[in-house]
């Protein structure tokens, strides 16, 4: 009679996942969120090179991070400008707040070098004369 | 005595969570390795607004290392001598081996994609060159 109280209400060999489950859950949506809020500006098809430095100021929201599609659009971070003089002037303005005095430049593969240029002596005429190209590795 | 064994080997009200937890536990894993990425690239330099070429012989005689990338690409140039892409990390290596200015000018076609200038820019580095500046071919 013992024995079989036991077996009724005994002891679970099983280890209790629910709060794991509950755990991974709440990290797996936080990592679901942070995600794409960290991809650094507009998606590009980036060129490739090997000898790169890592540059994780251009991951920060206060750096100057200009980007052009294969269609020449600019961009500041993911907000287009279809006027230059708009962008240059958007430039000089983040430029007064931003302690890094260097802008980054993430540019589609397939873009004309006239094209690359132009927008980087946009840059320059922003008074930002470092230019940090943002490169895949290879 | 009937109802504790329909108790013991009866039907368990538990769902399994396993598989559900597999699952959780990949798509974890895969947002944790997506995340840290890191940009990477190369600083360059933009010298002033050039209102027109800087002519070659300027350039030869401040002993600048020119790269040159035209033809859409096909064609790359150091100082005026087309090294081709399979020669170019050999002869600026050769070059700046022995060079105190770790210095050089970037120059394309117009038309040339960004990738190119991108490759040329990448090779210099290799080569241990630390100040790249960019340049353009600007026709009259």
């Amino acid at each position: 009679m013992a024995k079989k109280k036991k077996a009724v209400s005994g002891v679970n060999s099983d280890i209790n996942v629910t709060p794991m489950a509950d755990i991974m859950l709440v990290l797996l949506i936080i990592f679901m969120i942070t995600t794409p809020l960290l991809q650094s500006g507009i998606t590009v098809n980036l060129p490739r090179g090997a000898n790169l430095v890592d540059m994780p100021e251009a991951e920060d929201r206060e750096a100057i991070l200009v980007g052009m599609d294969v269609e020449r659009t600019l961009f500041i971070w993911d907000e287009a400008f279809g006027d230059r003089d708009e962008l240059k002037k958007q430039v000089e303005y983040l430029r007064d707040f931003n302690a890094q005095g260097q802008a980054y430049f993430k540019c589609d593969a397939k873009v004309s070098y006239e094209s690359v240029v132009a927008a980087l002596e946009l840059i320059k005429e922003a008074g930002l004369d470092q230019i940090g190209l943002v490169i895949d590795e290879k | 005595m009937g109802m504790s064994t329909g108790g013991g080997g009866g039907p368990k009200s538990d769902i399994n969570v396993t598989p559900y937890i597999d699952i959780l536990l990949v798509l974890l894993i895969i947002f944790m390795v997506i995340t840290p990425f890191t940009p990477k690239g190369i600083f360059v330099q933009v010298p002033e607004k050039l209102e027109q070429d800087v002519p070659q012989e300027i350039l030869d005689k401040l002993k600048g290392i020119v790269v040159d990338v035209k033809e859409g690409g096909t064609i790359v140039e150091v100082n005026r001598d087309n090294v081709g892409w399979g020669g170019l990390q050999a002869k600026l290596q050769e070059i700046y081996a022995g060079r105190a200015d770790k210095s050089i000018f970037v120059k394309g076609d117009k038309d040339v994609f960004y990738l190119y200038i991108v490759q040329a820019i990448d090779a210099a580095k290799g080569a241990g060159v630390e100040q790249i500046s960019l340049m353009t071919e600007l026709e009259d």
